[in-house]
This record gives structure tokens, C-alpha cells and sequence, in this order.
């Protein structure tokens, strides 16, 4: 066990040195004037990471680190938003698209989630406000929330900060963020969804086909049953590993729904810092949402090595 | 499973339709730009002195917009003496400056105050003076230096300044945007504390309303001033929320994010001013869009290839396509509102004029494709520039002159204007309609410069002595005539070729009343008034 979180951690901090040389070489590259060598340099450079001094924006002065952070606590809003929205859908779409394997329930999901998969995050994000006004429903098309509510900075999670706020504007202003999260989420759960349901219907067609799902039904057991107690279990693991190798693709489509709907999440905040000239901010921004990647994939897979037996054979490979 | 997500949704959805507008005393303007900072002493942009002169600050007197009167502010009156050398101005009492987070004042406004406003953009010695690294401006000392000798304190509400200029020259400064009055306590305050950059970004004034916090790109935040002199404004929150894009802007204003918003996009006007829900605001800039022609270059010597240049451009068609008809195509460099204006100048466009002895004369002179300069970005009116350019080269391609378009950014621009490397020159020329010769120095007067305005490089003797005439000669009537004979002299000698006057539109909701906007000191807010929800 102790054996393999440190294998783990290895991979871990070997990827991030990685990580790291390439922010420093695009540091050193802005930089113009180069007092120290390379290696001197670098050090320095990770000395001051460590510290916590990432630096400071040449356009307004703030440092870029809790900048970055609270960025990329928005874009993380919002993929959870639209992960938890995709997942409750497409679940249970693919286990009856895997049930029903071939059959034309099957195809129908199936061709809608690869037509989901088809469309082009930025295209579906700009054509997403003139949909949403055919059904007339008014919804936010761009910002956080309305600029009339004033939430302060508390966790850079708006869903949370906006219920700091009751007491004066009692539900207001989190409904006003959620109402904002609805067109960018469902833009960036139908990559979600689609992926899921085809993942799902994979891996419940290939659980079907084993010998103990043969032995339940001859035991007597309803689908329903076997369902419950065998299928789920032995999908999931697989579903969750991988969808975690998605995470990165989904990362990338969340920024790029942040720049068509305007909310200040990573893909606006590297976008502006770009045209303003704030190049400065490049090296932190792949420290941070790369070292996010990084560590939420190590994570997730000491999650499923913890949960899943299958998963836990890989203790025991030395 | 699928059904409870959908009945969560449709909660959320109904619960909220309509509470985006329960805070009533807010409003949302949605500007085009960022301040560059909140003291219009700086700077003149159109996004600065919008956030600015008329929310937070008062000046010693402002001018009433219907009448042109100047009216008092933070002075009840003034008297000047008989050589008209000086004016003693007594001062309001009781005015509190703003009560912020950063800032609690101790005492109300007095003389000190105004002599520190204005001190700091006269004296080089005061500590303020050079602390911001945009006072490198023209407005940030000009008018005063040529006007104002010395500020004299008489008691704690009475001021004398002494004069240089005319009184009457010296009030209507007073009321442009720059003559802002700002606190000297806390100035000194800032400066104890070794943080005096800070005056210029979190700003102190007695306007009617007072600075709460301000990000870039996204938000600033205004508090009524509850001490107000005049009274509390109706709104408590004032929020500006920057919208680069007029088509978001647009956006914002039909889902009702925006409650007023400044440009829309010109695709859009028409449809707007029909639509009832919406107010249309239009109004001058004194913004004139126009093309210098550079005299001293070989193929523009002679006047003649200039008048034929002139005739060729298509002014209604630029209007039209770049515009959509929302500018007012124009034949003088001054708009038709200002006094000075001469009214009877010709149309210059009529391509239909040109003969073939014309065409034969531009082939002898024009032997190398002319080049036509454009400045890439020109502030609130964007990518027009390149557009401009455009059209003129096509309208020279139609007689066959051969001509290639340089969009430059501001060092490259200077670079060239400096060296004369170019025959047409596009840019903008902002206005000042109460004293013409401030445009006018600039662009006809031999001792300036391309970069400072004479991009026609013009450099005669008897436009030198009408210049000096205007400025020695104090009856009004002489002076217009004078006037009227630089506008005819420009286009006789076809040295600048005016364009379009560029106007300003604003949209509000229907239920938003009393902004009040000037061409000079931007939007007011102070007597906005907002009536139910929408």
C-alpha cells in the first residue's frame, strides 16, 4: 500500500519537475535581462514558487497566483456543475443503451451521443444563446453573475461565496449564479455526456458478457438484480479511469466555453492577460492548471486503487 | 432520474425569473473601456471622464447645458476686477468630502483644497504633480499655465486666483473636466502614509457618488454619497460594467444586464430607435474624422492634385458603410454646434467634376503610389480607421491612382510622422468648441509639429499672422470672422479634408430617467431616477 502511494508520489513529483522546467524555460524566454545562469536561475525561480511569490501583473498590480487560483476555481465550478448534470443523465442512458446492445434504443442513444461528441464546444457555446431563446427562456448569456450582487472572495468558488451573502440579499445572488451556470454547463456536459454513455455502454456490454452474469441468471435473478449487485460494481472502475483520462480534454473545453460566455475563468483570464501583454502570466498558468491536472489524476487514481479490487491488483506489480 | 434533474432545473428557472431586478436602487451602466484611472486631471478618454468628473468630483463652476450659462458648483459666486486680471471666487461651506473605507475626512472643503487642485497640476514642485506617470499630458497643465499666474488664499472660503489670460477664457476651463477640486487632507494623508500614487486610484472627491472597489475589465463600483450636498441621488449603486463589444453590449442591454449602455453597435441604431422600450440618446463628441493631406511632399505640392484628391473621396459612402449613417458628414474641422462654425463652406465630393485635363495632371504629378497613414487603434472608435482607409483607396483606384495603406501603432506612427515619409495622413481630431484656437494652433502653426497635430506640415506666413490675430484680438464678432476665414483657408488649400463628425449614442431602458450628458465632462448620473422593474 505504502509501496505504491509512494510510487505514486514519485510519478507525482517527477512530472511536476517536468512541469516546472518548462514554466521556467517560458519564464526565462519573457525575461530580458538574464543576470544569473540558466541553472542558478531556475533555482531561484522555484525558490520564489515555493515562497509563493508567482509574481505580479504588469496590467493591474495584483499577484497573478490568487488571480490564477480564483480563475481556475471558476472553471472548476463549472465542470463539476456540468459533470454532476452529465453523469445523472448519461449514466443511465448507457446501461440501457449496453442492456440493449444493437438493439434501436441502442442506436438511438448511441447516434445522439455521437452527434453530441460531433459538435464543436465553440460552436455549440455561440449558438447556445440563440437556442435557448427559441424556447424562450431567458437565461444569463455571459458573466459569473449579475454585477448588481457583491460577493467577496471567500473560497473563489462563487456557488459557495454567493451563500455568504444571505444576509443581504438572501438567495438572490446564488440563484443569479446558478442561472449564469446553466448555458455554459449544458455546453460543456455535451462532451461529457457523450463520452459517458459511451463508455458506459461499453463497459456494461462487456461486464454482460461474463461467466458470473451467465451464473446470476441461472441462479434465477431478475436484470434489475443483477444490475445492482454485479453490473454496477465491476463498471464503475473502469467508467471513472477512463474518464480521468478526459480530464484534460474537459479542462481545455471549459476554458474555451469561459472565453464564448465571458466568465472569469481560466480561458478568459490567460485570454485578456495575452492581449494586454501580461506574458508574465503564461508560466503560472501552466504551473497551475497542468500541476491541477496532475494532481487530480494522481488522486483519482489512488481513489480507485482504494475502492475497486481489480484496481488493487497493481499493489502487487513491483 | 431524468425527470428530477428537469424538475430541479424548471425550480431554479422559476424562482428566478425577475429578481435580477429586485434591487432597485442599483444600476448598470456598461461603459466600452476601463477607466485608465479615476482623476480626469490625467486624462481626457471618454471611459476615464465618464467614471469620473460628473460622479465623483465637483468643479469651482460648470456650465449649464441648455443655455451655456456658467453656473456656480462648490463656489456660490465670483467677482473680477475692472482689468479683468484676476477673479476671487467665495466658496461653498459644509461640503463634506467622500467617507470610505480608506478615507475618513476630519474637515469640510476649504480654500486649501482648491489651491492643492490646482497647485498640483501647475507647480512642478508640489509632490503630486509628477506622480503619475500619465500627467504627461497636454490637458494635465496647458490651459492653467497659460492662464493662471498665481493662486491666492484670502480667507478659508474665499480664493483669488491671478490671471494671465481673460477671465472669460480662464471660467470655461473651469468648466471642462479637468478643473476637478480634490481633497487636500487626504493627499496629505497618502503622502504620511508613503502611498501617494494612490489619489489617482482611490479617489476622493464630493460628487454625488463615492468609490467602493474597481476590477479591471470587469467592474466598478459606485456608493450614493449620503452627505451629498445637493441631496442623496435616488440610486444607492452605481455599477459600471465594462463591455468591450458593442454587440454584447447589445446583448446585455435586451436580457436587461445593462441598464444604459454607451454605443451601440451602428448595425443596430435604426432598430433601436424604433423600439420603444429603449431610449436613444444621441449627442457631439467633437470628434472630427479626417484626412491630412501632406503638403511638402512632391506629388501633393501642388494644390490642385490636393482638390482633386478631395473630390474623388466619398464621404456619404463612408458614413454609410462604416457609420450606418449615425455620423453627420461634415466640410469644416469645427461642428456645426460651435460658435465659431462657418456655415457656408462647399462640398468638396463630386467625383462627377473631374475632367480628363484633371486625370492627365494627376499622372504627372502622382508617379509612385501614395501612401496613406492610419493609426491602428483610435480609441473609442476602434477598427474604423482601417476601414476608412480602405474606401479612400478605392475611391483613388477608380481614377487610377495607385495608393498603399500603413496601419501603425502608436511608436511606429510617430516614427513616420516625424520623418514626412507619407502623403495622407487619417486621424481624428478632437474638438474644443468654446476656443477653436486650441484645435487650430496645432494643426495650421509652423512651430508645430506633424506628431502635434500638423500632419499637413502647413507653414505660411499670413495663417501665422490670422493665428496671431485670433488670439491678441478680444471683440467676439472679429474674432468669428477670423475664424471663418482659417475654415475657408483649409479648404481652399485643401490642407485637411474634414470627413465625418463622430456622434456619441447611448441607450438606456425606458424607465430610466434624468442622465444627463456633455460632449466635455461625459455621462451624470447624480439625477437618475429608475421607475419600477421593467
Amino acid at each position: 500500500m505504502l509501496n505504491y502511494i509512494m510510487r505514486r508520489l514519485g510519478l507525482f513529483i517527477s512530472t511536476a519537475f517536468i512541469l516546472t522546467l518548462i514554466a521556467y524555460a517560458l519564464h526565462y524566454w519573457l525575461n530580458q535581462s538574464h543576470s544569473q545562469p540558466i541553472i542558478n536561475g531556475y533555482i531561484t525561480y522555484m525558490i520564489q514558487i515555493l515562497k509563493g511569490n508567482w509574481g505580479i501583473s504588469i496590467i493591474d498590480h495584483q499577484p497573478i497566483l490568487a488571480k490564477g487560483l480564483k480563475s481556475l476555481a471558476s472553471t472548476l465550478e463549472l465542470s463539476i456543475f456540468a459533470f454532476i448534470g452529465a453523469l445523472t443523465l448519461a449514466i443511465p442512458l448507457g446501461i440501457i443503451a449496453g442492456i440493449y446492445r444493437n438493439g434501436q434504443i441502442d442506436y438511438l442513444i448511441m447516434s445522439t451521443a455521437i452527434i453530441a461528441l460531433a459538435l464543436p464546444v465553440f460552436w455549440v457555446a455561440i449558438m447556445m444563446p440563440t437556442v435557448s431563446n427559441i424556447f424562450h427562456l431567458t437565461l444569463p448569456i455571459d458573466g459569473q453573475i449579475s454585477p448588481i450582487y457583491e460577493v467577496k472572495n471567500v473560497t473563489g468558488f462563487m456557488l459557495i461565496d454567493s451563500l455568504f451573502t444571505t444576509g443581504t440579499y438572501h438567495f438572490e445572488a446564488f440563484y443569479s449564479r446558478v442561472r449564469h451556470l446553466i448555458l455554459p454547463s449544458i455546453v460543456l456536459s455535451l462532451f461529457i455526456f457523450a463520452e459517458t454513455i459511451r463508455l458506459t455502454r461499453h463497459s456494461i456490454s462487456m461486464v454482460m458478457k461474463s461467466n458470473y452474469i451467465n451464473a446470476a441468471y441461472s441462479k434465477g435473478l431478475s436484470t434489475v438484480q443483477i444490475l445492482r449487485s454485479h453490473v454496477f460494481k465491476n463498471i464503475y472502475p473502469s467508467i471513472i479511469h477512463d474518464l480521468r483520462s478526459n480530464l484534460s480534454t474537459l479542462f481545455s473545453f471549459a476554458m474555451t466555453v469561459d472565453i464564448v460566455f465571458k466568465s472569469k475563468g481560466s480561458g478568459q483570464w490567460l485570454l485578456t492577460s495575452i492581449h494586454e501583454g501580461d506574458y508574465i502570466v503564461l508560466p503560472t498558468a501552466i504551473l497551475i492548471i497542468g500541476g491541477f491536472i496532475l494532481l487530480s489524476s494522481i488522486l483519482i487514481d489512488i481513489l480507485l486503487m482504494l475502492t475497486s479490487p481489480t484496481k488493487r491488483i497493481t499493489l502487487y506489480v513491483d | 432520474m431524468r425527470i428530477i434533474l428537469i424538475l430541479i432545473y424548471f425550480f431554479l428557472l422559476t424562482a428566478c425569473q425577475g429578481n435580477e431586478s429586485t434591487l432597485k436602487h442599483s444600476l448598470v451602466y456598461c461603459p466600452e473601456g476601463n477607466p485608465k484611472l479615476f482623476n480626469p486631471q490625467l486624462v481626457d478618454d471618454v471611459a476615464t471622464i465618464d467614471a469620473t468628473t460628473n460622479q465623483l468630483y465637483n468643479r469651482l463652476v460648470k456650465r449649464d447645458q441648455m443655455n451655456q450659462k456658467i453656473l456656480p458648483d462648490l463656489a456660490t459666486h465670483w467677482i473680477q476686477n475692472k482689468n479683468e486680471n484676476s477673479i476671487t471666487f467665495f466658496l461653498r461651506k459644509n461640503i463634506a468630502f467622500h467617507h470610505t473605507a480608506y478615507f475618513s475626512p476630519t474637515r469640510n472643503f476649504n480654500a486649501d483644497d482648491v489651491i492643492f487642485s490646482f497647485n498640483r497640476m501647475l507647480k512642478t514642485t508640489n509632490p503630486f504633480h509628477a506622480i503619475c506617470p500619465l500627467s504627461d499630458n497636454y490637458f494635465f497643465n496647458h490651459p492653467f499655465y497659460n492662464s493662471v499666474k498665481t493662486i491666492i488664499k484670502i480667507d478659508d472660503y474665499t480664493v483669488k486666483f491671478l490671471l494671465r489670460s481673460k477671465v472669460q477664457y480662464f471660467l470655461d476651463n473651469l468648466t471642462d473636466n479637468y478643473s476637478i477640486i480634490l481633497s487636500k487632507e487626504y493627499a496629505q494623508q497618502l503622502l504620511a502614509k508613503g502611498t501617494p500614487k494612490n489619489i489617482d486610484y482611490f479617489p476622493i472627491g464630493t460628487g454625488p457618488y463615492k468609490f467602493k472597489s474597481f476590477s479591471r475589465n470587469n467592474l466598478i463600483r459606485y456608493q450614493a454619497n449620503t452627505k451629498y450636498w445637493q441631496g442623496k441621488p435616488s440610486i444607492d449603486n452605481l455599477i459600471y460594467s465594462v463591455t468591450p463589444q458593442s454587440i454584447q453590449r447589445y446583448a446585455k442591454l435586451l436580457s436587461g444586464k445593462c441598464e444604459v449602455i454607451i454605443y451601440p453597435s451602428p448595425t443596430q441604431i435604426k432598430k433601436i430607435s424604433k423600439d420603444k422600450s429603449y431610449r436613444l440618446s444621441m449627442n457631439s463628441t467633437y470628434n472630427i474624422i479626417l484626412l491630412a493631406f501632406n503638403t511638402k511632399r512632391t506629388a501633393l505640392k501642388n494644390k490642385n492634385v490636393r482638390h482633386i484628391l478631395s473630390q474623388v473621396i466619398d464621404k456619404k459612402q463612408i458614413n454609410s458603410t462604416i457609420f450606418f449613417n449615425t455620423a453627420e458628414v461634415v466640410n469644416s474641422i469645427l461642428t456645426p454646434d460651435s460658435w465659431a462654425f462657418a456655415p457656408n463652406l462647399r462640398r468638396v465630393d463630386d467625383p462627377s467634376k473631374i475632367t480628363k485635363k484633371d486625370l492627365a495632371l494627376l499622372r504627372h504629378n502622382v508617379s509612385k503610389p501614395l501612401i496613406i497613414l492610419a493609426p491602428k487603434k483610435g480609441a473609442e472608435f476602434d477598427p474604423l480607421f482601417k476601414t476608412i482607409a480602405k474606401i479612400i483607396k478605392y475611391n483613388f483606384d477608380k481614377i487610377g491612382v495607385q495608393s498603399k495603406i500603413f496601419i501603425l501603432g502608436h511608436i511606429d506612427l510617430h516614427k513616420r510622422l516625424n520623418s514626412g515619409h507619407y502623403d495622407l495622413y487619417l486621424t481624428r481630431l478632437k474638438g474644443n468648441p468654446y476656443h477653436p484656437i486650441n484645435m487650430f494652433i496645432p494643426i495650421l502653426s509652423c512651430d508645430s509639429k506633424a506628431v502635434e497635430g500638423n500632419s499637413a506640415r502647413w507653414c505660411n506666413r499670413k495663417t501665422q499672422k490670422l493665428l496671431n490675430n485670433i488670439l491678441t484680438s478680444s471683440r467676439l464678432k472679429q474674432k468669428k470672422q477670423k475664424y471663418h476665414q482659417l475654415q475657408k483657408l483649409i479648404q481652399r488649400e485643401y490642407l485637411y479634408l474634414p470627413i465625418v463628425h463622430v456622434l456619441r449614442f447611448d441607450v438606456m431602458q425606458a424607465n430610466i430617467s434624468g442622465i444627463s450628458l456633455n460632449p466635455l465632462t461625459g455621462i451624470n448620473f447624480f439625477n437618475v431616477k429608475k421607475q419600477g422593474s421593467h
